[in-house]
């Protein structure tokens, strides 16, 4: 009697019947999850690209054009793009001088020096900006000096050049370190008993393999120098044709209601953006050959 | 730094790039925020307590933190369906899928503020299908969290989708032959092996939503007390010249980015040896 | 070119890992650092390299420190246990890279280079490989590469670093056999670490064993085969049975002395009334000869023996499992204590 009573509360025998309705849930249920990822991808990602483009050539293509030529958006093409200049190499040298440094070494402190890389990553961009006001601005640290030396940091160039610094540093690093960490060291080893000098050895043998982590480090280094939104407003003063950065510029002309310019000028980033994904699908197709 | 010269290092460069990488550091990272510092021993205690319990600051400090934990949330179970779908299906269109993840990242903050506008305010496709629900989706609190799902999507994705790839099969398949259902497999079998990196996920989700300030401020009413973030408030503080009040909300967002790098590096190392095991 | 190690100690982190290791070697031997691991024999082929630094102690090369000069200085070829072939570079450049490094100070024609290069891929026999790439190949050829690379640059000694342990058997024979041509057709000094005996009997002119950072012995082959210095010398190299002294030397009885019997020194006859006997209990197939695992059952000794029969001789006599067997010692070793520092020579 009790074995009858243990068997049916353990058994794992169905009815037919509902074996089969079970069944052809089953065959649902794939579809309907990718159904479901797919509508919240379309809904959260695609929808708000899609809507730049078509709000930027709402009023037609040659206003489109005609607008991205004016002497405002030219300068903050300029801007940006002269940030990008002064950024992106200083953080490159300094992302595989930090990379290299964690990723072959290990010594005490090595955790702390990690931290410190990572925390431009993590903090707010507007605090970022803050972080300099309070340090060059006119009640900052070195206010005072600066102004007797007529010197303008903050609502100037160099101010936004070392916000967009600060907020990019971690990028290049933080895209080298992991590949450098599992190399190992046995190869660096093998060209220094062969003969090579230390320089050498990093030229031939380590910098070669690292080739498209870097690139694809700098190129998100570089998408986000040119997007930098944040810590820019805070520290440019949005003093048109001379501190606009072309973010500055779309949320200008968006404050002053010229709709179809800002989304212009935001449809060159967007432009920007999707040339940077393509970019990072060839590095991370070539790290995985 | 006797420890620094004693050990032989055949590797090369190692005092060339602790000199670079220490300078940098000490230049680009320390010096400015000790700027922060410095300000903050300015304030004494009570300044800084006051500041952060004026009903201002403490709603926008509230939305700030609310929205970003909802839409980290929401991002937790959805980013992760996303990526379940990416490593497990074959689909058309999947490689395009995959590469536009990344598009958050990519994009400037400013450009997704206003596309997000675009879309979710009442002339917008999506607001005009809600507006007669009597529904506003731009322009509130609730624009703030759309804009935040936005924002931390990939990074949900993109730290699920190694620990899924890498994810050995032959477990589920041995949970199968034991007579596992497919939901029961994922419940017990693939998701503790994956909470990890969720919660990895998740974490810097809602580190980058916290602070984040382009993508949310043309979304946001900026109406104070109802729908003003943090950020903001710190900007229109500097605009009066309240370096203090700007300081004492910058602290607090500051306390709550270490405090999530904190437990990020936690989770991660919890990640790397759970990640050795499976191999 | 002679290699004397002088006195080399080193310790990791405060654990001692080489506690005194001297001894000479001469040009063109093969020398096998032989020991289990933790032995310190890794750590004593980095020294000699160059990759380490000794706490106390230095190496030689013809009487001059090597600790004055560079690593690239002491031009020692190394070969990785995993190869570390540069995987960005053809088998033609990998092979190539110890030259080109040093005609950027002392000018070698890249003809000279091409030359040298396809020599060497000539003697490993990957003379068809030049333009491959390191993932292409197998662990066999990337072992055969490395090897040309490192000779590629005329170094003074070849260091192996268990250059052999990630391939499979039949690779591995073949590889050794080659690399022991290789040397002798050289003349090329050469000093391999290892973990395996077979493989250290097969190759070496003289064996070195190493245990706890020290030398226990270090000899021929032969030499330390038939006479080992110590219980750890005679145990590495083959199965060891420890049995009462008063077996053979009835006045030991009462005492707890031990002799040292050979598995292959134990011989086996069938089953007689009057003589020590044991019941057999595994029998292990091992190519030409049986490995038997047998239970001694007698008065004088009984406990487990270890024995090793030609496979004709056990045709012939027909046992099985669980059969009775009679057993005698053909040889045997005896130790007398002795310290634990004294290393032996020979």
């Amino acid at each position: 009697m009790q074995d009858k009573a243990v068997t049916a509360k353990y058994s794992l025998a169905m009815k037919d019947s509902q074996r089969m309705s079970l069944a052809r849930l089953h065959k649902w249920v794939p579809a309907l999850l990718l159904g479901i990822a797919l509508i919240y991808f379309a809904l959260v990602l695609v929808l708000p690209l899609v809507t730049v483009l078509a709000e930027a050539f709402a009023k037609g293509v040659p206003y489109y054009f005609s607008t991205l030529l004016e002497s405002e958006a030219l300068k903050a093409m300029q801007l940006t793009l002269l940030m990008s200049l002064l950024v992106v190499p200083l953080n490159a040298g300094f992302g595989v001088a930090a990379a290299w440094l964690l990723g072959k070494f290990r010594f005490p402190g090595r955790g702390l020096i990690i931290t410190l890389i990572d925390l431009p990553f993590s903090v707010s961009p507007v605090v970022a900006g803050l972080v300099f006001v309070l340090l060059f601005g006119a009640q900052g640290f070195f206010g005072p000096w600066l102004q007797s030396h007529d010197i303008k940091i903050i609502f100037a160039l160099p101010g936004i050049w070392l916000s967009s610094l600060f907020v990019t540093l971690p990028f290049v690093a933080r895209e080298l370190l992991p590949l450098l960490e599992s190399q190992g060291t046995d190869q660096e080893e093998s060209a220094i008993m062969l003969g090579a000098s230390g320089w050498q050895t990093f030229r031939f043998i380590s910098l070669p393999q690292m080739k498209w982590a870097l690139i694809h480090g700098v190129i998100l280094c570089n998408a986000r120098v040119m997007g930098e939104f944040g810590a820019v407003s805070v520290v440019s003063g949005h003093i048109r044709g001379q501190t606009n950065t072309l973010p500055l510029l779309v949320e200008i002309l968006y404050n002053e209601y010229q709709f179809t310019a800002a989304f212009a000028a935001a449809s060159v980033l967007a432009l920007l953006a999707l040339v940077t994904l393509v970019i990072k699908r060839i590095a991370v197709r070539h790290n995985h050959g | 730094m006797a420890i620094f010269a004693k050990r032989k290092r055949n590797v090369p460069g190692f005092r060339v790039t602790l000199s670079v990488t220490l300078f940098y550091l000490l230049l680009m990272v320390i010096i400015p925020l000790s700027g922060l510092i410095f300000k903050t021993s300015e304030l004494t205690w009570t300044q800084l307590a006051h500041t952060l319990s004026t009903p201002r600051v403490l709603a926008a400090c509230r939305l700030s933190v609310g929205a970003a934990l909802a839409a980290a949330g929401v991002n937790a179970i959805f980013g992760t369906l996303l990526a379940w779908v990416l490593v497990r299906y074959k689909f058309p269109g999947r490689s395009l899928v995959d590469a536009l993840i990344d598009l958050p990242v990519a994009l400037p903050t400013a450009v997704a503020g206003i596309a997000l506008t675009a879309v979710y305010s009442e002339n917008g496709v999506i607001g005009r299908l809600v507006e007669p629900l009597g529904w506003q989706l731009a322009f509130t609190p609730v624009g703030i969290f759309i804009a935040l799902v936005f924002v931390g999507l990939p990074f949900l994705v993109r730290t699920v989708q190694p620990v899924l790839t890498d994810l050995e099969k032959g477990l589920e398949e041995a949970a199968h032959t034991l007579g596992a259902s497919a939901w029961q497999n994922f419940r017990y079998v693939a998701l503790p092996q994956l909470l990890p990196a969720i919660l990895t996920g998740s974490a810097l989700a809602f580190g980058r939503a916290v602070g984040e300030y382009g993508s949310v401020i043309f979304i946001a009413g900026n109406v104070p007390l109802v729908s003003e973030i943090a950020p903001l408030l710190i900007i229109s503080k500097l605009e009066q010249y309240d370096y203090s009040g700007a300081t004492a909300i910058a602290l607090f967002l500051l306390g709550i980015s270490i405090l999530v790098l904190g437990l990020i590096n936690f989770l991660q190392t919890r990640l790397q040896r759970y990640r050795q095991n499976l191999v | 070119m002679k290699i004397s190690l002088r006195n080399i100690t080193k310790a990791f982190a405060k654990t001692p890992v080489l506690r005194g290791v001297s001894c000479d070697i001469d040009q063109g031997e093969f020398v096998t650092l032989l020991g289990p691991s933790g032995c310190g024999k890794t750590t004593l082929l980095r020294i000699l390299a160059g990759l380490e630094n000794p706490d106390q102690g230095s190496v030689l090369f013809d009487g001059f420190d090597a600790g004055q000069w560079t690593i690239q200085e002491r031009r020692v070829g190394f070969v990785f246990q995993h190869y570390a072939l540069f995987p960005h570079l053809s088998v033609y450049d990998n092979v190539a890279f110890g030259l080109r490094m040093r005609s950027r100070q002392q000018r070698v024609a890249e003809s000279l280079v091409k030359k040298r290069v396809t020599e060497l891929l000539q003697l490993v026999q990957l003379g068809e490989f030049t333009d491959r790439f390191p993932q292409q190949l197998s662990g066999g050829q990337k072992q055969r590469v490395a090897v040309a690379r490192a000779l590629a640059i005329e170094p003074r000694v070849l260091l192996l670093d268990e250059p052999f342990g990630a391939l499979d058997v039949h690779v591995r024979q073949e590889l050794r056999g080659e690399l022991r041509k290789l040397q002798q057709q050289l003349g090329i000094t050469c000093l391999l670490v290892t973990h395996d005996q077979d493989e250290a009997l097969a190759m070496s002119d003289r064996i070195m064993l190493l245990n706890q950072g020290l030398i226990e012995q270090i000899g021929s082959p032969d030499h330390i085969y038939d006479n080992p210095s110590s219980i750890f010398a005679m145990n590495y190299l083959g199965a060891v049975n420890r049995l009462p002294a008063h077996l053979l030397k009835p006045e030991k009885l009462g005492t707890e002395e031990q002799i040292f019997v050979r598995a292959h020194d134990l011989e086996l006859f069938p089953a007689v009334s009057e003589s020590q006997q044991a019941q057999i209990q595994t029998i292990v197939p091992r190519g030409g000869f049986m490995q038997l695992d047998l239970l001694a059952l007698g008065t004088l000794f009984s406990g487990p023996l270890r024995a090793e029969i030609p496979r004709d001789r056990w045709e012939s006599l027909g046992l099985d499992r669980g059969h009775l067997v009679s057993w005698k010692i053909k040889a045997y070793k005896d130790f007398q204590p002795r310290t634990q520092n004294e290393p032996s020579f020979a």
